[in-house]
């Protein structure tokens, strides 16, 4: 690196730290200056660092025949540590609806203001150091050459770690725009914005520098996830602000507009970020673990090609029933139904890559998480349609039914498929021989699967019983049941959803334990000497 | 021409490129001989994780 390049970064870095003394000094409200404070704090912190690891003697230029993997590291920890987070402000939240009085009556630890928290920790938090982590680690291996752009990975990481820091801090002092999923405010939005588009320079800029000709699948759905973000994350967030020095803004478009705009966006969040993304997870770790060839690569580019052609158009299936126009609706519940095709050809793709494999999933539990998180992909993406479909979505919206469909694929399918590729990585990035056990990752997979089942099944219930109380009509044309009875009704079933979530949080524990003593390591005692009676 | 019309006509057009792209991409992945290339294709995660000079 040098010198030169390192003094332009402190540049860049410094007028960053100006630019939040000046929207400090300037700031209209508290949140606003805290979060000048939190962005000053980060950039100097930057600077510091810059500042003491500059090299003069210019010979510690970038390593071209090694693989960037210290980035890749700090993002499964990051990984880790953020799905702990996210599982316990879950399990939190969802305690504060079976027991209100875990509210405390205290703004900072009102559901409202919690639930964001515990929503973008896991998508974002969570899911995205996984996302960010894994296709980093992919597409060097796939494409046979190290990151492209060096240090601007590691801006990548920290700028995404910033963003995390500022939404989640903005939600418990009640900064939010109040858009699914998009709850940050405008200038977290910005930040957010930078940092993305470094990633696509450096994950696009690796694939341009590859040494091999093809572009392996996983790319292409890492890459149109990147993409698709980008754009998504511009046209949701399209707004005005009132002061450029006050956290407050206004969406540039009002009523149904900005509601199919809100929802264009919070569908493919799911469909290019929690789906796509992760498809490029599974086209890399499940043939690697199973040692197997991908079934069809055929099928594989099909899937791509009918994912991203259809998903964009399945939001409007959020806005059944309102003053969106009747066609859209229609378009949007066509167009989710139409979506079975390209999940199920990816399901079948990713399982059937274990044909001549399935004796693994016997003896290798890192293997089963993998499948089961393969097999929830199928399940939610069978129920996700067909709760578009007008006449189920009568029944299912604004109940509980969603809110377990969302559990099913985002417990089941993101968090199972991240997992099981976290243990696939950890050995190999620290170099050690095994993971510290493997009874450990058992017992997780149960606890998760099980924790997925009382998640799941109360939810429907709950769900199905919400929404037919809240349509039960008598002989006189009345409602029969006032909306609180149907929130007494639902109380036991918000127990069991807490249980489930408790059991999934506690497996994530024994994973991070796990990691732990596999980064130190350790093999467990008892599973060491089996090993050497095998032998 | 007013606004309906163009829209109407972008829609159309667009969602015949769509239909056309789509069936092309078809042909494209079963075109004769291409079965041996995706099977070697499909192998690319199992290549061993060194990096190319």
């Amino acid at each position: 690196m040098g010198v030169t390049v390192r003094l332009a970064q402190m540049a860049v870095l410094g007028l960053f730290s100006i630019l939040s003394i000046i929207m400090w000094a300037n700031a209209k409200d508290t949140p606003y200056a805290i979060h000048a404070i939190i962005f000053l704090l980060a950039t100097v912190l930057g600077l510091i660092y810059l500042a003491r690891s500059t090299k003069f003697d210019g010979a510690s230029a970038a390593d071209e025949g090694e693989y960037m993997d210290d980035v890749v590291k700090a993002g499964v920890i990051a990984t880790v540590f953020w799905g702990i987070v996210g599982f316990t402000m879950g399990v939190y939240v969802a305690s504060e609806l079976a027991f209100p009085f875990l509210n405390m009556d205290f703004p900072l630890t009102n559901f409202g203001r919690l639930r964001p928290v515990h929503t973008s920790a896991v998508i974002f938090a969570f899911g995205g150091n996984a996302l960010i982590a894994t296709s980093f680690y992919v597409v060097q291996r796939t494409n046979k050459t190290r990151l492209a752009f060096g240090n601007l990975a590691w801006f990548v990481f920290w700028g995404y770690q910033l963003f995390i820091v500022l939404a989640a801090s903005g939600y418990v002092l009640g900064v939010t725009q109040s858009r699914e999923y998009a709850e940050p405010e405008w200038y977290v939005d910005l930040w957010l914005t930078v940092v993305w588009v470094a990633y696509f320079l450096v994950f696009f800029g690796t694939i341009v520098k590859r040494k091999v000709s093809h572009i392996y699948v996983a790319n292409w759905f890492y890459l149109s996830f990147i993409v698709t973000i980008a754009m998504l994350h511009i046209g949701n967030n399209l707004a005005l602000p009132v002061s450029f020095f006050g956290s407050k803004s206004y969406a540039l478009l009002s009523g149904a507009p900005d509601a199919i705009t809100q929802w264009w966006y919070g569908h493919n969040a799911v469909g290019f970020f929690l789906t796509a993304g992760f498809l490029g997870m599974m086209y890399y770790f499940v043939p690697k673990r199973a040692n197997r060839p991908v079934y069809s690569y055929r099928l594989s580019i099909v899937h791509f090609w009918a994912l991203i052609f259809t998903y964009i158009w399945a939001g409007p299936h959020h806005l059944h029933y309102t003053a969106l126009p009747d066609w859209v609706q229609t378009l949007g519940m066509v167009m989710s139904v139409i979506l079975w095709m390209p999940s199920w050809g990816g399901m079948i793709n990713g399982l059937m890559t274990l044909s001549g494999a399935w004796d693994k999933l016997r003896t290798d539990p890192v293997l089963r998480m993998l499948v089961i998180a393969v097999a929830f992909y199928g399940m939610s993406t069978f129920e996700g349609p067909m709760m578009a479909i007008k006449s189920v979505n009568a029944l299912s919206h604004y109940t509980d039914w969603t809110v377990g469909h969302v559990h099913s694929g985002a417990l089941g399918w993101v968090g199972m498929i991240t997992m099981g590729s976290l243990y696939y990585l950890f050995p190999r990035l620290w170099n050690r021989e095994r993971l510290y056990s493997y009874t450990l990752v058992s017992w997780h997979f149960w606890l998760a699967t099980l924790g997925i089942v009382l998640y799941a099944a109360s939810m429907w219930v709950s769900g199905i019983m919400q929404g037919l109380m809240w349509r039960e009509y008598d002989a006189q044309g009345f409602l029969v049941y006032s909306f609180a009875e149907t929130v007494e009704a639902m109380h036991p079933y918000y127990v069991i959803r807490a249980l489930g979530g408790a059991l999934y949080l506690t497996g994530g524990l024994l994973m991070a334990y796990n990691f732990w003593q596999t980064v130190r390591g350790n093999v467990r005692a008892s599973e060491a000497a089996l090993e050497v009676a095998k032998a | 021409m007013t606004y309906e019309t163009v829209a109407n006509y972008a829609g159309t057009i667009a969602t015949v490129l769509f239909g056309v792209f789509f069936v092309g991409m078809l042909i494209f992945v079963f075109r004769p001989g291409s079965t041996k290339i995706y099977e070697e294709l499909a192998r690319t995660p199992l290549d061993d994780d060194e990096i190319k000079d």
